[in-house]
């Protein structure tokens, strides 16, 4: 019941790369402040930010998060991001006594589900993703990325749009094929 | 999670009901069979974490690019971090430093024509790419990289496309500006002089204006004066001016 729940949940979820691009733009400016408040850097401040950014978005696509407005979004990545920062900094012995005084505790990971098989499980397809050979790469990129109809992918790789039905059925199923190849090698 | 294969068939209904394509009475019919089959949940359940891994390849590589448009967002303030006053105190130093350097260089300047394209130049930043929209995949990530300042990794993405599009304005434009930036101006006027002759292209003014001050650096000022005139930049009639002014 629980996953059928998330199911539906993940339906109406931030596809649309624009709309991703303006909760990027608006969120950076909190984190950065936050890093930079404590003990990091610019740089820190881009790679926890972004971290935390695939996050919120792979936990709203798995329905493990669901932002009732702009507000709760941000807060969400938020607290990843201070999560995140926060389990860095221990593992470099930092003084916490010296950070700003903040309300999340690392046992807090837990509960924004960083860590779960399905997260897991998502690693090792874009591991299996990224050895996917062209042209298939950029054909479902296209598609399930890029949000591309048939006709213009079709033009794209001047095909006719029933090749790149079959095509794209043909790059899935090699994609599966890897995906369950690196299941098995972690089985031995 | 037990991967198996899926059938065309079935690939495309579930894509279908992730894509929100199914008719209302549809997806019921979906969501009831997702409750009571165990192996079509399953199977619903490793397409759409095979969907969630290919998106999120794509995220990852449109984040630089996100990331980029934050340098021009208002909404970030200066650096401040724990040791905030101090980055206060060398903002306004560096302010200081910055605003006697600018000052002394106008008051010292003399009108010789490198001080002039130095004093006009400034690249073009580029155009704000979204990574969904076009489709032309290959010159937003070179959009990037000019962005970056890669003009070199730009313009080895770009030729390919060049020769599949020769007349294509967009491409010429920036590899005349990727070229100028790189101090190769014969190049740079090979891709900007025909721009300059289509008063319909949307970069007519600028390859105008840039073409102009190429003119100028190559220390053909008055051949620069059409060109500048045609750009109806608000600092062309200033920069006519000046090199009306200089010597000789």
């Amino acid at each position: 019941m629980e996953s059928l729940k998330r199911l539906y949940h993940s339906l109406n979820t931030t596809v649309d790369i624009k709309q991703l691009q303006e909760i990027y733009l608006k969120g950076f400016s909190n984190v950065r402040s936050y890093i930079l408040a404590n003990k990091g850097t610019e740089e820190d401040a881009k790679d926890i930010y972004q971290e935390a950014f695939i996050c919120y978005w792979r936990n709203e696509q798995l329905g493990k998060f669901i932002a009732t407005n702009e507000r709760s979004t941000q807060a969400y990545i938020l607290k990843i991001a201070k999560f995140k920062w926060l389990d860095i900094l221990r593992k470099q012995n930092v003084n916490f006594n010296e950070l700003e005084p903040d309300n999340i505790s690392l046992e807090q990971g837990e509960l924004l589900e960083i860590d779960s098989q399905e997260n897991r499980d998502i690693e090792k397809i874009l591991t299996a993703f990224e050895v996917l050979k062209e042209p298939c790469k950029e054909l479902l990129f296209r598609f399930y990325y890029k949000k591309e109809k048939l006709n213009q992918i079709a033009k794209f790789f001047n095909w006719t749009d029933a090749t790149v039905k079959n095509n794209k059925y043909r790059c899935l199923q090699k994609l599966r094929a890897l995906v369950i190849e690196y299941f098995k090698t972690e089985k031995k | 999670m037990s991967w198996q294969e899926l059938s065309q068939e079935e690939t495309e209904r579930i894509d279908a009901f992730l894509n929100q394509d199914l008719s209302k009475a549809e997806q019921e019919a979906f969501l009831d069979e997702v409750n009571n089959n165990p192996e079509w949940a399953a199977k619903v359940k490793s397409q759409k974490l095979l969907r969630i891994a290919i998106q999120e390849y794509g995220l990852k590589k449109s984040l630089d690019q996100f990331h980029l448009e934050t340098k021009n967002s208002p909404q970030l303030p200066p650096t401040l971090n724990s040791n905030g006053k101090k980055n206060i105190k060398w903002f306004w130093l560096t302010g200081l430093v910055a605003f006697l350097l600018i000052g002394g260089f106008f008051m010292l300047q003399n009108t010789n024509v490198p001080n002039l394209y130095q004093q006009y130049y400034k690249v073009d930043p580029g155009l704000m790419t979204t990574m969904g929209e076009s489709d032309n995949y290959e010159f937003e990530r070179g959009m990037v990289d000019f962005k970056e300042q890669a003009y070199d990794k730009a313009i080895q993405r770009w030729q390919p496309l060049l020769q599949q599009q020769p007349n294509n304005d967009t491409l010429s434009y920036f590899m005349g500006i990727a070229f100028q930036v790189l101090g190769k101006e014969q190049k740079a006027e090979t891709f900007l002089q025909p721009i300059t002759q289509k008063s319909n292209s949307v970069f007519f003014k600028d390859a105008n204006w840039y073409l102009g001050l190429l003119k100028i650096k190559q220390n053909k000022s008055k051949e620069a004066i059409p060109f500048l005139q045609k750009s109806e930049y608000k600092k062309s009639a200033e920069l006519i001016k000046r090199i009306n002014d200089l010597p000789g």
